[in-house]
């Protein structure tokens, strides 16, 4: 097992590697590969600066690092929800970043378009914590727990819908690109602005791995076992809110990745925490290296966002591992 | 003594060199353009519009990869060699770069996110095209004219525009006198009226048109320039004289012909509904757009007499 296991990981990880050189490979410029490979190592030579090292290199390791950190918050917090369904934008983290931002857009529409990412991460984690407020006047269950979100989530669209068709199509322009989860125009200061944070909270969600195995046994049985539920529980849906909170704020809304990475890692090694966490994370980051690499190549010169090819990468193997797997339970 | 001597010399030499630079002021603050650049990308259709008023050829445009929209006025002068560098909305950058510009002319609302990557391409000038209305596109015409180094050219053509514009204008205003009139788009799915706050309305109003169009917001100003208007709406606001620009055949204002509402309206009784090339009026937004709309009022002011 441990032994399949290993040759498991190591495709996945050779998966990473070769979609990251695929990634720094195409684009809407046809870059000989003797040309990276100068530009890469600064050999004497024909080289591409902008758009090796300030475009391409940035790009990958911003989706590789926003991928693995939303795979990583969607596992989390279906463990915590124990639901198969759950992802971060069913405890109302996308829909509460988006209606910031739209407001913001909209109420000053002079404001420094540093703040956007601010203001986002301030919306996830609003609507987290009024979900988590509401939730916890009774004894808190994950069911409850997840309809609050999605009803809490629901409101913010309707926000987000009103704002969309009554506003003015010029403030909203930006705010729109970036709602469909996309790195146009992403370089090394987005990189520098979330990567200290997301490699923290990545590691953080690492070791928390053998307490979410606890809590997925149930609130009942992992206090027999002595732990604080409601403690430890809140401390994972922060770091979980967190995670998915600064990475929509730098990439946008990128939906679908923390639903179907974990679904994925499942399938591949199993329902154990300790092992699905690090799965889901390289997945995680191969599906949106894969979706801004092609978004980039297939249409040249037009941009496809990479939200919109997540989904159209994702969904069908998702449904084949769905259709494919031995129906006992969700693990 | 002698090493600060040279440092003065060296100082000076620098100076020297750096003063070719032309300081641009725009939206997200000062830029500085190499003297004459030559190998210049635009992402919106009215810096194409700045840069063929003044016999200037961009390398790249931003043409939504639909090379007809760039219009046969501009064409005549810029040629077709340009690169097709994406959408307006999200420009490829790499092609962008590829193209190693000496000066990039971005738009505020669309692009001015980007502005700090734009920027490590080539010297970026960032202008407000899509919200502006049309009094700031033509001031904007000589922040592009001292852009690429050619103030005096702009200066001129820009004057010369002015005194086109304001020979429409007296042509115009008589006839246009105690009349509104309206401007929207319309493709297969709805009609947007373009506000008096638009490019369009501010150019109605510089011809003498009223506006029946209610400001929706405090203090009497128009919130949105673009606003998705239903039938009902439309025979709220009711104009003397409706101009359609339509951007597919049959429109969605085609399929009110013959409802009670349509043909209650003010313009439709009058036989005053006139349809105009919707890309010339509601997406160029430049002096040389300025001048074939104002023909195209001129003609449709003929038509009423």
């Amino acid at each position: 097992m441990t032994g399949r296991l290993g040759l498991t990981y190591a495709l996945l990880g050779a998966a990473a590697l070769a979609v990251a050189v695929l990634s720094l490979a195409v684009g809407a410029v046809r870059v000989p590969p003797g040309v990276i490979i100068n530009t890469l190592f600064g050999l004497d030579g024909p080289t591409q600066d902008f758009i090796i090292n300030a475009s391409r290199v940035p790009r990958t390791l911003l989706s590789a690092l926003t991928g693995a950190s939303l795979a990583l918050s969607g596992a989390i917090i279906q463990a915590i929800l124990r639901n198969p369904l759950a992802s971060p934008k069913i405890i109302g983290i996308n829909s509460g970043a988006a209606l910031a931002v739209l407001l913001a857009a909209i109420a000053v529409p002079d404001l420094p378009l540093g703040w956007q990412p601010l203001i986002a991460i301030a919306g996830g984690i609003a609507a987290v914590s009024i979900v988590y407020a509401m939730a916890e006047f009774r004894p808190i269950s994950p069911a409850r727990l997840a309809l609050i979100g999605i009803a809490v989530g629901f409101t913010c669209d309707a926000g987000v819908d009103f704002i969309l068709v009554t506003a003015d199509t010029y403030d909203i322009s930006a705010p729109m690109i970036w709602m469909t989860g996309s790195l146009w125009g992403r370089g090394w200061q987005h990189l520098e602005a979330v990567w200290p944070f997301l490699t923290v909270l990545i590691a953080l969600g690492l070791a928390l791995a053998f307490r979410l195995d606890l809590i997925r046994l149930g609130a009942a049985q992992a206090t027999s076992l002595g732990m604080n539920v409601r403690i430890e529980r809140l401390v994972m849906l922060a770091v979980a809110t967190l995670l998915a909170a600064i990475s929509v704020s730098v990439v946008g809304v990128l939906g679908f990745v923390g639903l179907i990475a974990p679904h994925i890692a499942r399938a591949l090694v199993g329902g154990a925490s300790r092992q699905l966490l690090p799965a889901s994370l390289l997945i995680g980051a191969v599906l949106v290296m894969l979706a801004d690499a092609a978004g980039r190549a297939i249409l040249p010169p037009i941009e496809v966002s990479a939200g919109v090819l997540t989904a159209l990468f994702g969904a069908p193997f998702f449904i084949y591992l769905l259709l494919n797997r031995p129906s006992h339970g969700d693990e | 003594m002698r090493s600060s001597l040279f440092g003065l010399i060296a100082a000076m030499a620098l100076a020297v060199t750096t003063v070719h630079a032309a300081e641009i002021e725009h939206e997200l603050g000062v830029t500085d353009v190499p003297d004459n650049p030559e190998r210049i990308v635009v992402l919106e259709f009215s810096f194409i519009d700045a840069l063929a008023s003044v016999g200037v050829a961009p390398v790249g445009i931003a043409d939504d990869e639909r090379r007809e929209r760039v219009i046969s006025a501009y064409t005549d002068v810029i040629g077709d060699e340009w690169v097709s560098v994406g959408t307006r909305r999200s420009p490829s950058l790499e092609v962008i770069a590829s193209l190693q510009p000496d000066l990039i002319i971005a738009d505020l609302s669309r692009h001015g996110e980007a502005y700090e990557t734009l920027s490590q391409i080539a010297p970026t000038i960032v202008l407000d095209s899509l919200a502006g209305d049309y009094h700031d596109s033509v001031e904007q015409m000589s922040v592009v004219g001292a852009a690429i180094g050619k103030s005096e050219e702009m200066d001129a053509r820009v004057a010369e525009h002015r005194a086109l514009m304001e020979d429409y204008v007296a042509q115009i205003r008589p006839l246009s006198e105690g009349k509104s009139a309206q401007f929207g788009v319309t493709n297969a799915n709805g009609l947007w009226l373009h506000s008096p706050a638009s490019y369009n309305g501010s150019l109605l109003e510089m011809f003498g048109f009223s506006s029946t169009m209610r400001p929706d917001g405090d203090g009497g100003v128009y919130e949105t320039n673009y606003v998705p208007t239903t039938l009902e709406q439309l025979s709220e606001v009711n104009p003397d004289i409706l101009i359609f620009g339509e951007y597919a055949d049959p429109s969605f204002v085609d399929g009110w012909a013959g409802e009670t509402l349509y043909d209650a309206l003010g313009a439709v009784q009058s036989d005053r509904v006139f349809n105009v090339t919707a890309h010339n009026w509601s997406r160029l937004r430049g002096m040389l757009a300025a001048e074939l709309t104002a023909a195209d009022l001129l003609e449709i002011m003929g038509q009423l007499e």
